[in-house]
């Protein structure tokens, strides 16, 4: 399966990099965007004609990695105003929650009410683990 | 977060009311025994009076029919000449004499006095005459037999005779014996009077009969008054009318031997006479206050009646009310109490729920950069191998160790708070997923020395229970399996098997082939940070001890055996629905 570009949304820059290696690492694209919280991200899909323009074909972004805990506005929050946007046609990017505990916490229980989020994955991110979400999901 | 240890220790709120509860009951139950034994001593005493009443009448009525044929016996007997009635009389003697003894025994002592003496004197008499003229009949002597049994003289001590018996039904009652004393007396008082004073009018001797018949019944009666009001008596008056009452019995019987002597005018002026008319007042006047003395110790004794069972009542009342109103302080305490506990159950309540959440992003916080730090150890550690830096590598690879032991310390520490509190629904147990999200979990660690996962879900109903707790006990077992297997050419696996034991008894057994546990350190398995090895480099110790509190709260039961060959765990859990 062909991802396009991934959109990395995360606050720590630790942890950007670290998704940024493993994503390399799997060689599963070649795109990939950072936002270092859920504000930033909203405001970078909502801007959709300009980064049409500017990166064509990898705008929107095939996959989402989502942080939680973030500034400003967290994961939750980002999947609310995300949700809202599921109508819309152009907006059908898979959103993975990146955990910082087990997976078996209420955090998974929660995002379960979005249906935009399909696979859950514990941090640090790793080339494994990109390989089995893609497996899960495609 | 001190004052989580404030508990309330409810005894002490209800400790002083119940005493005094206790205290007011032990109360009201001695003085429950005490009305009891009153009123049982009450009844009793009325019993006995009453059969004491009852006997007396018998007797009375015994004694008067027994006379009647003894009498009526010895007349039919001097009329016919017949000895069956002499058979029939002697057969009834006997019966009187017991009925009379009977009588003398059950009389009050005041009573055994002059006036029993004069009746039974009388019979006495009375027998002596019916023996002589049932003896004459023997002798074939009708004639003495019918004018003994029908002479004035036997009538005189008949009648004598049927006076004392009338008068020894003595009620047992102080009061009602002192009200027919002082009308006898008043009476008695009259008769004595008036027969002197008919005799010297009449000049009739059978007055003096008449007198003389009455005098000892007055003597009698006064004497025994007077033992019974004896305490309230003064001494002073009772000798001044003693004393006038001499005076006046003296004059009587001057009045009575001046009529025997046909002189009936001097016995007039006697009678008549200032002297007479005298100590007729200090007697009259001395006698109406003893009257008064007798019914004022009367209406003493109702009062005093009255007034005990006054009393009693009210004990009874304010007894009622003492032990209502400490009952009521006593529920109004326990209310008082249980908003307390309540309140302060609420309280906790509040502050567990804010203990969990604290606990919770805490672990998260703790463990963001944790993650981080241990992202890039991972990489350090690959690129360090590639490149053949033995020493460096080792460093990276205790760096990764402790943050692996730090991260599983953290998450166990979070489980426990949770494990305490955790009120989820129960829902059906998906089996398969957990052991996918384990595996998955358990990659990372489970990459160096794989052990192969064998599952057989055999069970048919499912189970019904709390997700989370169901979840912890697989990952800490299916971790401890992983942490303590053998090497690769012992082919480690860790078995998974659900099994239903019986309608309400679901079975999980998990087993591997690992190093085992010693049998030393079997009973220490479950305890709060116990690792039967350090080599093994992560796991905090927590595991086990979550994994049977888990069970525990689910209200099952966990058992295992452990040997070289490996571990099994055996966990059996109840079925609801």
């Amino acid at each position: 399966m062909d991802i396009a570009s991934i959109l990395v949304v995360d606050d720590n820059d630790g942890d950007r990099l670290l998704a940024k290696f493993a994503i390399e690492d799997a060689g599963i694209t070649d795109k990939i965007f950072f936002s270092e919280d859920g504000k930033h991200a909203l405001d970078f899909l909502l801007d959709y004609d300009n980064n049409k323009n500017q990166e064509g074909e990898k705008f929107p972004p095939t996959l989402i990695f989502l942080d939680i805990n973030m500034p400003r506005m967290n994961g939750f929050e980002f999947l609310e105003a995300y949700e809202a946007l599921q109508k819309d046609s152009r907006y059908q990017s898979v959103v993975v929650m990146m955990l910082t505990s087990s997976i078996h916490e209420k955090d998974v229980e929660q995002s379960k009410a979005f249906s935009s989020v399909k696979e859950w994955i514990a941090k640090p991110l790793t080339e494994e683990k990109v390989h089995q979400i893609l497996a899960e999901i495609f | 977060m001190s004052d989580i240890k404030k508990h309330v220790n409810p005894t002490q709120f209800y400790k002083r009311p119940i005493d005094l509860l206790i205290l007011t009951l032990i109360v009201a139950f001695v003085l429950l025994v005490y009305m009891s034994w009153d009123m049982y001593k009450n009844n009793q005493e009325s019993i006995s009076t009453n059969n004491y009443n009852l006997q007396v009448e018998d007797l009375k009525g015994l004694i008067t029919y027994y006379d009647e044929v003894l009498t009526m016996s010895a007349r039919m007997a001097s009329l016919t000449g017949d000895l069956i009635w002499e058979d029939r009389y002697n057969q009834f003697v006997t019966l009187l004499d017991d009925a009379l003894a009977k009588a003398q025994s059950l009389a009050p002592e005041s009573y055994t006095s002059q006036l029993a003496t004069i009746t039974s004197e009388a019979n006495n008499k009375l027998i002596s005459m019916e023996t002589h003229a049932l003896a004459a009949v023997k002798n074939n002597d009708t004639r003495k037999a019918t004018d003994i049994m029908f002479s004035s003289a036997y009538r005189k001590q008949k009648d004598i005779y049927k006076k004392g018996n009338t008068n020894f039904s003595i009620p047992k009652q102080l009061d009602l014996r002192l009200r027919q004393l002082k009308h006898q007396i008043v009476y008695l008082d009259e008769v004595l009077t008036m027969s002197a004073r008919m005799a010297s009018l009449t000049g009739d001797r059978s007055w003096e009969d008449r007198y003389l018949e009455h005098v000892p019944i007055l003597d009698a009666a006064i004497h025994e008054a007077t033992q019974l009001v004896i305490d309230q008596l003064e001494k002073e008056r009772v000798s001044q009318t003693a004393e006038a009452n001499e005076k006046l019995i003296a004059m009587e019987t001057r009045a009575f031997d001046l009529v025997r002597k046909k002189r009936p005018g001097e016995a007039q002026q006697i009678l008549l006479g200032k002297e007479y008319e005298k100590q007729k007042l200090v007697y009259s006047s001395g006698m109406e206050e003893f009257s008064a003395l007798i019914e004022s110790t009367i209406k003493d004794t109702n009062q005093i009646e009255k007034i005990k069972t006054k009393r009693k009542i009210v004990l009874i009342f304010l007894m009622i009310m003492i032990t209502t109103i400490v009952t009521l302080l006593v529920i109004r305490h326990v209310q008082l109490a249980e908003n307390e506990l309540a309140r302060q159950n609420r309280d906790l309540e509040r502050k567990t729920d804010e203990l969990e959440s604290f606990a919770y992003s805490l672990s998260h916080d703790l463990r963001a950069p944790l993650k981080t730090i241990q992202g890039f150890s991972q990489r350090l550690q690959k690129k360090l191998l590639t490149e053949n830096n033995q020493e460096l590598s080792l460093y990276c690879e205790q760096i990764n160790k402790n943050a692996l032991r730090l991260d599983s310390l953290i998450d166990d520490t979070l489980s426990i708070t949770r494990s305490e509190n955790l009120a989820e629904d129960y829902s059906e147990i998906n089996f398969e997923r957990i052991l996918s999200e384990i595996q998955m979990q358990f990659s990372e660690i489970n990459r160096e020395n794989p052990v192969a996962f064998k599952v057989h879900f055999k069970h048919k109903k499912s189970l019904f229970s709390q997700q989370t707790r169901i979840n912890q006990i697989f990952a800490n077992l299916i971790s401890n399996s992983i942490k303590y297997a053998k090497s690769a050419e012992h082919n480690p696996y860790v078995e998974i098997e659900t099994e239903n034991l019986s309608d309400d008894m679901f079975e999980i057994r998990i087993k591997d082939n690992g190093i085992g546990v010693a049998k030393e350190q079997h009973d220490k398995m479950f305890s709060m940070f116990f690792r039967a090895q350090s080599s093994v480099s992560f796991g905090s110790g927590l595991g086990l001890h979550l994994v049977r509190k888990n069970v525990e709260k689910l209200g099952g039961n966990i058992n295992f055996n452990s040997s070289e060959e490996g571990t099994e765990f055996i966990i059996q859990l109840p079925q609801t629905t």
